[in-house]
């Protein structure tokens, strides 16, 4: 008798064995926890003179023909649909800043590669000072595109800047 | 340039196609929902300093599978107050439990088969969840776990004997 090999048909059993679903909120949940144990890290740093701290720039622009929109002054850029195409933000801070939230705020029809339907984004990071880079990879799924959103936050300080995506006009032959 | 990188939307990013199959793998470790639950929410806590090191995987599966089995067995020490392995190195012995063909005669329920399960040590209940649940072979669990294939082959002969043992005892 072959002891060594588990019989098939308790294989089988085991094997079928019901696993339940987890809790409708698991998923949440367990995100929520890491960003929770992320902040508690952060919260020692965060005590210091956070106004101060905030004084961060933004430059949004200077790549792919990102400019300044002439009719309302705001920051524009123009993508050619269903293409993944990356969008820079430089945030530029006068010194360290650790533990910022960034907060991203997408229009419909608008996404970010690798993270389809999300249509808002947050998390955090440390900025150092002077340039601090931040692509996107943007793609225009569907729509003329709108206004992107993003803000830099530090305890109550919050800076908000918007970009204006543009879907670019196919050109007909015709 | 400072190349500002969304950490922990990438480490959301990199973890949250693995949680339904670490639930899974922990609800055969634990038998249990909410410990299978907790037991990842520790796991994905425990690993934020790491995430540099986990976003640099090209298959992070594995590495966080691996990563559960350790912290569900240094749990289960802790819980226990015993090693759970001391058997791992004895050499296999003729089993003298029920065999095969006795076992299969048997009308034995999910139920009965799960609460079985659950009567063995931790290391025993792990190397059933991977090899003989979730279809690992030992090869592939020695690799991951670095685990010498001897000790996994008798972990294994070990812990399916203490099965047979369980499932004769229950009710």
């Amino acid at each position: 008798m072959n002891h060594h090999e588990l019989e098939p048909k308790l294989k089988e059993r085991l094997r079928a064995l019901p696993v339940p679903p987890p809790s409708a909120d698991y998923v949440p949940r367990v995100l929520g926890a890491v960003r929770q144990a992320r902040r508690r890290a952060w919260r020692p740093v965060l005590g210091a003179a956070l106004a101060a701290s905030l004084a961060v720039g933004v430059g949004i622009g200077a790549w792919l023909g990102q400019r300044t929109d002439p009719a309302d002054g705001a920051l524009s850029v123009t993508l050619a649909q269903g293409v993944v195409s990356p969008v820079r933000l430089v945030f530029r801070a006068p010194h360290d800043l650790q533990g910022v939230e960034i907060h991203l705020q997408l229009p419909a029809g608008v996404e970010l590669a690798g993270r389809p339907g999300r249509s808002e984004l947050r998390w955090h990071a440390d900025l150092q000072a002077g340039s601090n880079q931040l692509e996107l990879p943007v793609i225009i799924q569907g729509g003329d595109g709108g206004v992107l959103t993003a803000s830099v936050g530090l305890g109550q300080d919050r800076k908000q800047f918007a970009v204006l995506v543009k879907a670019k006009k196919e050109v007909s032959n015709a | 340039m400072t190349m500002l990188f969304p950490r922990s939307a990438t480490f959301d990013l990199v973890l949250r196609p693995h949680l339904e199959r670490l639930y899974r793998l922990a609800f055969r470790f634990t038998g249990s929902r909410g410990a299978a639950e907790d037991l990842v929410q520790e796991l994905c806590v425990r690993l934020l300093p790491r995430d540099a090191e986990l976003r640099a995987l090209e298959q992070p599966g594995p590495w966080l599978a691996r990563s559960l089995h350790n912290l569900y067995v240094d749990q289960a020490r802790r819980q226990a107050r015993y090693p759970v392995d001391a058997v791992d190195e004895l050499p296999e012995v003729e089993d003298p439990t029920p065999g095969p063909d006795q076992l299969t005669d048997l009308q034995i329920s999910a139920e009965r088969i799960g609460a079985a399960l659950m009567e063995l040590p931790a290391e025993q209940r792990a190397v059933i969840a991977w090899h003989d649940i979730e279809g690992y072979t030992l090869e592939e669990l020695a690799q991951s776990h670095e685990v010498p294939l001897g000790t996994l082959k008798s972990r294994l002969h070990r812990a399916r004997a203490a099965l047979r043992v369980a499932l004769k005892a229950a009710p």
